[in-house]
């Protein structure tokens, strides 16, 4: 009787897991879908209503930013599983701040220009990454658009996008 | 006492251009060196530290013929007089490198593992002070190289400096999948940080002892430029402050990515 229950255990143990693997595998998770949050004012419970749980759920250390959590999901590609999206949340208030989406070649938007077609309302301004520590200039490139509260990085040797963020309208 | 002048004022002369004259000579006797080698003029070497950590006193080094490193042929034509049109910090004093400087970098690329030794890197050049910060030993753009005056003080390991600056290249190099794996491996997090949302940077999440150097939370790259130098000169702090960034770059990089100690010839 016992060893049933225990395997009985192990079965909806060894399946959730399964279950959960096939969650990544199958997932996708889609830009414009993130696109549509309003950040800064959305809550988690639409998040969730849209994508489900997160994979990971990681506490912020850093001083400034404790009391935000950052909501990971992911994806598989060509067998290996990554990061696809990641939104910045504030736990007490549930509000959504931010998130940030991770591109990879064959997405849709790896190349520049087709970034620019995809947010076609988006009018985007440029600068260099610049000085990102004592010795060290970035040849990366930040596009922007501050009222819609949009920005995307561009590799400054690939000339490839790598992500794409988005946060509450900032003045510029 | 006139004559007396006039005598030692011809000697002084007579010493200096026979010293020249003799030193020229020098080098014109073993200008030919053979396939494989390259020419060093004689030349003043203050004292300096090796890639290993040793100290090396001052000498007057004697014209010679030294023998190419793998590297040598595709760096020395790199390393160049000027910054190049694309340098931002056009306001920093360019200088002209001296013999003993410019054979000390490429002495030091051969003691570099060669996944180091980027391609990418278009020019070395010297300049004579950093005007974003005096400490700064060196600072780098894309694919290029600046060395300012301090790297080649008696107490700098001008190697070390070196591999940190080439580090950032490397990084600058990686794909968006290579990234992504060292930020996992780094603990920086998939999200942007919204205090410094023009800097486009993310959210580093280690614990603040778990950096080598205090710099490192400020941008991945001076992260990743950091963790190479301390794999490379001192694996053991890097291996006890982050050991999830240590195993990813011996994975990366393979067992063969280290210094060759004490080879500076």
């Amino acid at each position: 009787m016992k060893i049933f229950y225990i395997l009985g255990l192990l079965i909806i143990f060894f399946s959730c897991t399964i279950l959960k693997q096939s969650d990544v595998d199958s997932r996708k998770i889609d830009l414009t879908s993130v696109s549509q949050f309003k950040y800064g004012l959305s809550k988690t419970n639409e998040i969730l209503q849209l994508f489900g749980n997160p994979d990971q759920i990681i506490a912020l250390k850093k001083a400034e930013l404790t009391g935000n959590e950052n909501w990971i999901y992911s994806e598989r590609k060509d067998g290996q599983e990554f990061e696809r999206l990641g939104f910045l949340v504030d736990k007490k208030s549930e509000v959504v701040v931010s998130a940030t989406w991770s591109v990879r070649i064959g997405d849709t938007v790896y190349e520049k220009n087709s970034v620019f077609s995809y947010f076609k309302n988006a009018k985007f301004e440029s600068k260099k990454r610049g000085l990102v520590s004592q010795d060290y200039f970035s040849d990366d490139l930040i596009y922007f658009d501050s009222k819609l509260g949009l920005s995307f990085l561009v590799n400054g040797a690939s000339k490839t996008v790598n992500s794409i963020s988005f946060e509450a309208p900032w003045k510029n | 006492m006139r004559i007396c002048l006039t005598i030692t004022f011809s000697l002084f002369i007579s010493a200096f251009f026979y010293s020249n004259v003799l030193a020229k000579g020098n080098n014109k006797k073993i200008n030919k060196c053979s396939a494989g080698e390259h020419f060093v003029n004689a030349h003043y070497r203050k004292s300096y530290i090796r890639t290993d950590g040793t100290k090396v006193s001052s000498a007057n080094v004697k014209a010679h013929c030294q023998l190419n490193s793998k590297s040598y042929l595709s760096w020395n034509e790199r390393i160049s007089s000027n910054p190049s049109n694309l340098w931002l910090r056009k306001h920093e004093k360019a200088k002209k490198w001296t013999e003993e400087e410019k054979n000390r970098v490429l002495e030091s690329l051969s003691d570099l593992p060669p996944a180091i030794l980027t391609g990418s890197v278009r020019a070395i050049f010297r300049l004579e002070k950093s005007t974003i910060y005096d400490q700064n030993p060196a600072a780098g753009e894309a694919g290029e190289i600046a060395f300012y005056d301090l790297a080649f003080g008696p107490k700098e390991n001008l190697t070390r400096i070196f591999a940190h600056e080439l580090a950032h290249e490397v990084y600058r190099q990686l794909s968006n999948v290579e990234k992504d794996q060292y930020r996992k491996a780094a603990d920086w997090l998939l999200v942007k940080n919204p205090q410094a949302t023009l800097l486009y940077e993310l959210i580093p999440n280690r614990d603040s002892d778990a950096y080598v150097a205090n710099d490192g939370p400020e941008s991945m790259t001076e992260d990743f430029s950091n963790n190479i130098e301390y794999f490379l000169f001192e694996p053991e702090t890097l291996q006890k402050k982050t050991p999830k960034v240590y195993n990813w770059i011996k994975e990366k990089f393979g067992d063969t990515f280290s210094i060759t100690k004490g080879t500076n010839k």
